[in-house]
């Protein structure tokens, strides 16, 4: 039997990404705005690393242009950083399956870093805005909540029966 | 044919990484400068009000909760302060009347051109864009109710910003407070004009270029220059709240906070021009 992305219950990708967008957008004080994390790209992530379907660039390009909606920036500033962090991630996705969750999490800081690198170069070069030294406060946050996100989506995936090759 | 060979194997990851990541620079580059392209986008953008509606929610029901659950007392003592301010602003405004008339009389002998008479709309906020570089809020009118690119929006105590994306449903509000957004000001009390642009981190606005010279104190209230053609002439902005003259530069450092009750504001009004 096929399914949607190779799995059963594939509806749960989308909503995945329909609670990480809203809590991309979720109105914060905007002190607390800087240590956002990274939501959108975390689950992207995540789902690259887990299911062979979502590893498509035109997928990190969908998923960029999803942001760029959501935050109201031109069309493609957020493509192309996600593009770039999903391509190191489909290069790097058969060692995460298998590093300690510690170790992945490093990894994960690695990543956020560069999107963080890329979209604020990206902005800087089109004369878009200025910059602030806690905007990289969300690579904090991100990494501190990857491994609890890792283990929740793993269980839900248990719950749901969520596993490749399985009928 | 060129789609088919790049897409039919798995191998070429590298070459489809690169092709998207150049289609994502042509496709920034034309929204930043293809008026019509953009336009279409913030149409599309329609389809993401329903997630900001959702994600306002919380805040809004909190919002209503705290306000409008009030004993029966509060709310009919509430309804009597209410009902004796009305009557007081709109015997101000009877004044009001006569002054208009009487500048406009003096315009006329003058041979000045007649003052531009606005109406207001009012609008109500739906959710904000506070992200590192952008302080925005969305409205529940669009451009079905007449609202144009450009528009001056207002709460009672000042200017807020203006409208800098339109779709059917909803249109988006650049605040002043937002670091791409000038406002030309005046000072109230000398007539000095000058430009405010935002500080998104202080929640403030700064002028730009302002020698050491200038007659500028604590205090004073700026208000809307009305050149540009964007904001209308005589709305408050803001008031002087610290000037520091630096002894190494010629220029001083001057911060001003905004009258408007930004970040309070759930109902705001939409400057119309005649």
């Amino acid at each position: 039997m096929r399914y949607f992305f190779g799995v059963k219950n594939s509806w749960f990708v989308f909503v995945s990404f329909l609670i990480a967008m809203m809590l991309e957008i979720f109105p914060l004080p905007s002190l607390l705005n800087n240590i956002r994390p990274e939501c959108v790209l975390l689950v992207l992530l995540y789902w690259v690393i887990v299911l062979p379907a979502v590893r498509k660039v035109w997928i990190a390009f969908l998923v960029g242009i999803l942001l760029d909606f959501l935050h109201s920036s031109p069309l493609g500033i957020h493509s192309i950083a996600v593009i770039v962090v999903i391509y190191l991630m489909m290069k790097l996705r058969q060692r995460m399956q298998i590093y300690s969750l510690f170790h992945q999490s490093l990894i994960i800081a690695a990543l956020i870093f560069i999107y963080q690198f890329i979209i604020v170069l990206t902005y800087k070069i089109f004369g878009l805005s200025p910059y602030y030294y806690w905007y990289w406060l969300s690579i904090l946050s991100s990494t501190l909540l990857w491994p609890w996100f890792y283990i929740l989506m793993h269980d839900i995936r248990r719950c749901l029966n969520m596993y490749i090759g399985h009928d | 044919m060129i789609i088919k060979f790049l897409f039919k194997k798995d191998s070429f990851l590298g070459v489809r990484t690169l092709f998207f990541l150049i289609f994502s620079v042509f496709l920034i580059v034309t929204d930043l400068r293809v008026p019509p392209f953009h336009r279409v986008c913030q149409q599309i953008s329609v389809a993401f009000l329903p997630i900001r509606y959702v994600v306002n929610l919380p805040g809004y029901i909190l919002n209503k909760a705290l306000t409008d659950m009030m004993f029966k007392q509060e709310l009919l003592q509430q309804n009597a302060q209410l009902q004796a301010s009305l009557v007081l602003l709109k015997a101000q405004l009877q004044q009001q009347y006569a002054l208009e008339s009487e500048n406009q009389q003096l315009r006329n002998l003058l041979n000045l051109n007649t003052k531009n008479q606005l109406g207001v709309q009012a609008a109500q906020l739906i959710s904000e864009i506070i992200s590192p570089f952008v302080r925005e809020i969305i409205l529940n009118k669009g451009s079905m109710d007449h609202v144009f690119e450009g528009q001056a929006v207002a709460d009672e105590w000042g200017i807020m910003g203006q409208v800098i994306e339109v779709n059917a449903l909803s249109s988006q509000v650049m605040l002043i407070i937002d670091s791409r957004s000038s406002v030309p000001v005046q000072n109230q009390r000398n007539h000095s004009r000058a430009i405010a642009i935002g500080d998104p981190q202080l929640g403030m606005l700064r002028l730009e270029h302002i020698l050491n010279t200038e007659d500028i104190q604590e205090g004073d209230i700026f208000i809307t220059s009305g050149l540009g053609g964007r904001y209308p002439y005589g709305y408050p902005v803001g008031q002087v709240i610290s000037v520091i003259r630096n002894a190494g530069s010629q220029f001083s450092d001057i911060i001003i906070k905004p009258s408007a009750h930004l970040t309070r504001s759930r109902i705001v009004l939409l400057l119309q021009k005649s």
